[in-house]
Formats: structure tokens, C-alpha cells, sequence
């Protein structure tokens, strides 16, 4: 079911309307909300639902044994457990092809070619979103972060609640788990934010990140070598804005869809492109998992404690990491490897070589740098292989007049990064307007809003990219 | 009379106030005793329960007006998804129904917001660059007759 749908809008309406008529009656909201998200996983697939409840049961289970546990070896024993169970589910449905490719073609050039077991798995929507959060509430059990849950109900739900099941923001434990505790209150500031970020969202993915997916990402990364330098840089950014307004979109559904149940989410994004630095661009990208990154894998590792080398290590390893994460291929974990040297480069420069007495760089130039190693990096990310990507970027010798680069492109994509300049929270000053109006017209505006993306939407909707990772 | 001055004519008691009825004791509406007999258990709400009552009536409404301006504004979008229902009973079902009702709404003209704003998307999503320059160059007047473009 995909948020910009006219079945998920009827899913939606009749969700709202009987989760609130159950607000007096927590638990009987909470068991609906959980068979609601089950609905909506299971219109993708319903023998994943089984995976989705086995994965909150194995949690719940292992985080209740870690906090009912007062011996320290058997806490980290358990949380180990739990960090391996969450690990194999995600490796068999996730990398379990991958690896076993890698390694026929390893044993190959050592000349014991076999053939290995090779399994179609299907990969089901969202593992690597729901595996994320089921690990990070039995670590954050074990590090005292986070209560275990009252009930295996609260688990189910926090894995399973159906606006960030299948494409994040990776919510915390320690964010929604308290707010199941009670039956949530809605204020008329959450609803117009919610109502506007839902309105806001359809017209980032309907609009401009499908109509540059099918006007000029998709047919340039199908075939680079058919087009000339002007087409392919233009869709190197047009890719940075698609995939962006794709993503954030989701996101800002997601949000808009819980405030409207009465739950906060924290944000996932925040103008990126407007970065100065690469280090300032994963606190503004893709937030929920730069923030899982750093907390379970970048600290763990000694984090910036042991010395430059060492945190240069600790990056590197993080970011070629946070690449396999988002799919099984070299091409991501290359993709890992630019963010991880960059984030290098950068902290060698101001830890190393830059003298505090050196004048400081314009911040646009470090605006345009940061933008450009993004859109470099990005090439990698969307190319289906490695030839495709080395394809690609030959072909930014090869001079041809642009054919694929229509003023209505250009202006999607300039508009795209022009939302980079819109004032900060801009989103949150409207809402403050918006709750202040009698209901009758906010609600006009709103739909209205929504008329105007229906008017210039596409008729078919592509599934949101990070529905694959 | 001067001791009527002093000594205030006494007054009877004032009523004491009726001591408010409890909230248990008030008449439960039906429905909530109905459901109360099902297991649901009801608290009476504070101040903070009513303002988020208000909050949640606000919203309801705004959704509702949002569902039915969009319901009657942009039917087109209705019908082109009941065309993409598997073929069941029910779907050829919602498919006759929102022709019917694209239909009655186009005789109405309701259609013709979207369709206005549609068209002029979709003009602008074949212009080429040629269409630019020559929309450009006929807003800019021409050297040494700044009259010309009026």
C-alpha cells in the first residue's frame, strides 16, 4: 500500500476515525493500530507478517530476559543474542544472494569452482528498517536507556506501526514506547502540522520526484552511454533532487500520518542540500539512521576517543557499513567509501593540516563542494553495477547538445533545490497559522492544496526508492 | 425606624446551593453503558481531555471538508483508480458507481478547476526551449521603439 494512493487514503480515514473513537480505551487502540499495520504489510505480502511478529516476539523476549537480569555476563550475553538474532534475519532476507555470489566468485579464482545453493529471497519491505529498531531497543534495554516495554503489545506496535514500518524514520524505543503508555492527546498544532506535511509530501514525490524519475533519471541511468555530457550531469542532480523529494516525502507523510494518530516522530530530514561539510550533511540526511549509525556502530567502535587514525578507521567503517545497509551490492558499499574518505579528507583537514590563523572559505563554495561530492557519490548509489556507474562517468567528456533537459526539467530541478533555500521550519510557521483558523477552511486549504498535486500528478506512482532498502 | 437602621431586617437563609450531581450519579448515555457492558472502561474527563477532545473535533472536521471538497473536485482521480481494481463483483461495482458519479459532477462543471489546471501543466510540460526564447523575445520591445510592445 503506498502512502500516495487512493486506497491508502481510504485505509487511512477509516484508521483515524476508529483509533480516536477507542481513545478512551488505550489498549484496544493500541491492539487496532497493530492489526491496521498488519493490513498494510500484508496488502504488500502476507507471509511477511509472520516474519514482522516473530522478529517483535524474539525482541520482546530477549530484552524482558536483560532487564529482568541483575547478573552483568548474562545481560551481555543476551543483548549479544539479540544483536545476532536481529543480524541473521536481516542477512538471510537481505544479503544471503549476495554473499553466496561473492563467495562462488571467490572460490572461482582459487580455482575450486562449485556451485553454490542460490536462493530466489524474496526481500520483504522494510526489514532493514524494522531489524534496525528491533536492535536498538534490546541495546538500548541493556544500556538502561529505555524501560523494557510494558507488554509484548507495545513491542509489536513500535515494530510494526504502520507510518514507519516499511521506509523509517527509524523511531526509538525510548521515543514511542513512552508515548503508547497513555492514550495520546492531539493538539490543533500537531494536526495542522501533520495535515500540512502529508499535503506537502504528495507534491515532493507525485510531482517532482516522479516527473524527473520518468523524464530524465531513469532513461540516462538505463543507457549512459546514449547520451552526452549536458543530459547526464543534469541527471546526476536531477537524481539528488528525485531522491530527495522521494525520500523526505515519505518521511513527511509518515510524520503528518502519526501526528495525526496523536504520536510524535522525530524529524528524518532537514534541508541537506544546504550543507557545508559532509559531516554537517549526515546530521541534516536521512536523520533517524545517521543518528543509529553513530549511537550502536560509531561509538561502539571508540568513536573520535582513540587518536585521528583510529577515528578515521571508525568512520571508514561506519560509512561502508551504513552503504551495505542500504542494499546488498559493491556499488553501495563504493558509494559508502566516498562518504567514508570525504568524512576523512575533512577531519584530517581540521584536525591536521588547516592552522587556526588560514582565513575560512566562503560558506558557499563548502555549500557547492559538499553538494557536488553528494551528487558524484550519488551516481554510484543508482547505477544498477559498477560498469554502469564507469559508463556514466565517461561520458561526462563526451559533449552533445542535451536532449532530455526540457525547461520543464530544469525547472524541477532548480525548483527541487530551491526548497533548500525556503527558511528553516517553514513548515512548522505555517502550521502555526493553519491551527489558528476555523476548521471549515482549514480544511479547504488543505484540500485544495491536495487538489492542486492531484491536477498535475502523473497517473502511476513508482514505489518510494528506500521501499528496496 | 432607627433600629431598622441598625439592626438589618433579617433576611431568611439563602438557599445552600445544591450540592452538584455527582458525576457517577448523572444519566451515562446508553451507548457508553452499552459499552461499558462490553468491557470498555470509561473515565470522566479533565480540562485536558476536553481541549484535546476540541483539538481532535477540529481536525475531524478539517479532514472531512478536505475528503469531500476532493471527493467533489477531483473525481476524475476517483474513477481513474477504480479502473485499476482487479476485476471482482466489488470492483466493477465501485467502478460503475464513480462513473456515475464523475459524470453527474462533469455536468455540473465541478471537473473543470482540475481539468483548467491540468491543461495548463500539461502545456507547460511540452514547452522547448525555442517556445522560451520566442516568449521572451516578444516581451522584450525592441531597440529604439520602447512603444512597440503595447
Amino acid at each position: 500500500m503506498l502512502f500516495p494512493t487512493m486506497i491508502f487514503g481510504l485505509f487511512f480515514l477509516v484508521t483515524y476515525a476508529s483509533t480516536w473513537s477507542l481513545n478512551r480505551e488505550n489498549e484496544r487502540r493500541k491492539q487496532f493500530l497493530l492489526l491496521a499495520s498488519w493490513v498494510f504489510y500484508a496488502w504488500w505480502d502476507w507471509r511477511f507478517v509472520g516474519l514482522l511478529i516473530a522478529s517483535a516476539v524474539l525482541n520482546w523476549f530477549v530484552a524482558k530476559q536483560i532487564g529482568d537480569s541483575e547478573d552483568r555476563k548474562t545481560r551481555h550475553r543476551l543483548v549479544a543474542l539479540g544483536v545476532v538474532i536481529n543480524l541473521i534475519i536481516l542477512g538471510f532476507f537481505k544479503y544471503y544472494g549476495f554473499f553466496v555470489e561473492q563467495a562462488g566468485e571467490l572460490l572461482k579464482l582459487a580455482g575450486w569452482e562449485r556451485d553454490l545453493p542460490l536462493m530466489h529471497v524474496i526481500l520483504p519491505i522494510g526489514i532493514s528498517f524494522f531489524t534496525f529498531q528491533g536492535m536498538s531497543y534490546v541495546i538500548d534495554v541493556h544500556r538502561g536507556k529505555c524501560p523494557k516495554a510494558h507488554s509484548l503489545l507495545d513491542v509489536m506496535l513500535l515494530m510494526s506501526f504502520f507510518p514507519h514500518l516499511v521506509a523509517g524514520p527509524i523511531v526509538r524505543a525510548s521515543d514511542l514506547l513512552p508515548q503508547f503508555a497513555k492514550a495520546p492527546k492531539l493538539s490543533r498544532e500537531m494536526a495542522a502540522h501533520g495535515l500540512l506535511l502529508i499535503a506537502w509530501g504528495l507534491f515532493k514525490k507525485t510531482v517532482i520526484a516522479s516527473e524527473l524519475a520518468s523524464g530524465l533519471v531513469d532513461p540516462v541511468f538505463f543507457d549512459p552511454t546514449a547520451y552526452g555530457a549536458g543530459d547526464l550531469i543534469g541527471a546526476a542532480y536531477g537524481y539528488a533532487v528525485q531522491i530527495y523529494c522521494d525520500f523526505s516525502a515519505y518521511s513527511d507523510i509518515a510524520i503528518g500520518v502519526a501526528a495525526l494518530l496523536g504520536y510524535r516522530f522525530p524529524r528524518n530530514f532537514d534541508q541537506p542540500y544546504r550543507s557545508r561539510s559532509l559531516q554537517e550533511f549526515w546530521r541534516r540526511w536521512h536523520i533517524s539512521l545517521s543518528n543509529w549509525l553513530r549511537d550502536y556502530l560509531y561509538v561502539p567502535l571508540g568513536g573520535n576517543r582513540g587518536g585521528l587514525v583510529r577515528t578515521c578507521i571508525n568512520l571508514m567503517i561506519t560509512m561502508l557499513l551504513g552503504g551495505l545497509w542500504h542494499g546488498a551490492a559493491w556499488t553501495f558499499i563504493a558509494w559508502g567509501a566516498i562518504h567514508g574518505t570525504a568524512l576523512i579528507i575533512e577531519r584530517v583537514w581540521w584536525s591536521a593540516i588547516r592552522k587556526p590563523d588560514w582565513p575560512r572559505m566562503s560558506p558557499v563554495w563548502g555549500v557547492l563542494i559538499t553538494f557536488n561530492v553528494v551528487c558524484l557519490a550519488w551516481i554510484l548509489f543508482r547505477s544498477d553495477s559498477f560498469a554502469t556507474a564507469m559508463a556514466y562517468l565517461q561520458g561526462l567528456s563526451r559533449w552533445t547538445a542535451p536532449t532530455l533537459l526540457t525547461p520543464f526539467i530544469v525547472t524541477l530541478i532548480v525548483g527541487g533545490l530551491a526548497l533548500h533555500a525556503l527558511p528553516s521550519r517553514a513548515i512548522e510557521r505555517a502550521a502555526s497559522w493553519l491551527c489558528r483558523i476555523p476548521s471549515p477552511a482549514a480544511g479547504l486549504t488543505i484540500g485544495l492544496l491536495i487538489l492542486l498535486v492531484e491536477a498535475v500528478r502523473p497517473a502511476g506512482i513508482a514505489p518510494f526508492i528506500y521501499f528496496q532498502f | 425606624m432607627m433600629s431598622d437602621d441598625i439592626i438589618p431586617p433579617v433576611e431568611p437563609p439563602a438557599p445552600e446551593a445544591e450540592p452538584a450531581t455527582p458525576p457517577a450519579a448523572r444519566g451515562r448515555p446508553p451507548l457508553i453503558e452499552l459499552a461499558e457492558a462490553a468491557g470498555f472502561a470509561f473515565s470522566e474527563p479533565t480540562d485536558e481531555d476536553l481541549l484535546a477532545d476540541h483539538a481532535r473535533r477540529w481536525t475531524s472536521r478539517a479532514i472531512l471538508v478536505a475528503t469531500l471538497l476532493l471527493a467533489a473536485l477531483n473525481s476524475p482521480s476517483i474513477q481513474t483508480w477504480a479502473t485499476t481494481l482487479p476485476p471482482t463483483w466489488g470492483s466493477q461495482t465501485i467502478d460503475d458507481l464513480a462513473e456515475v458519479w464523475t459524470g453527474r459532477l462533469e455536468q455540473l462543471g465541478l471537473d473543470q478547476p482540475r481539468t483548467e489546471v491540468h491543461d495548463h501543466y500539461q502545456a507547460f510540460q511540452q514547452l522547448n526551449w525555442r517556445d522560451v526564447t520566442r516568449a521572451l523575445r516578444v516581451r522584450r520591445p525592441p531597440a529604439g521603439n520602447p512603444t512597440a510592445h503595447r
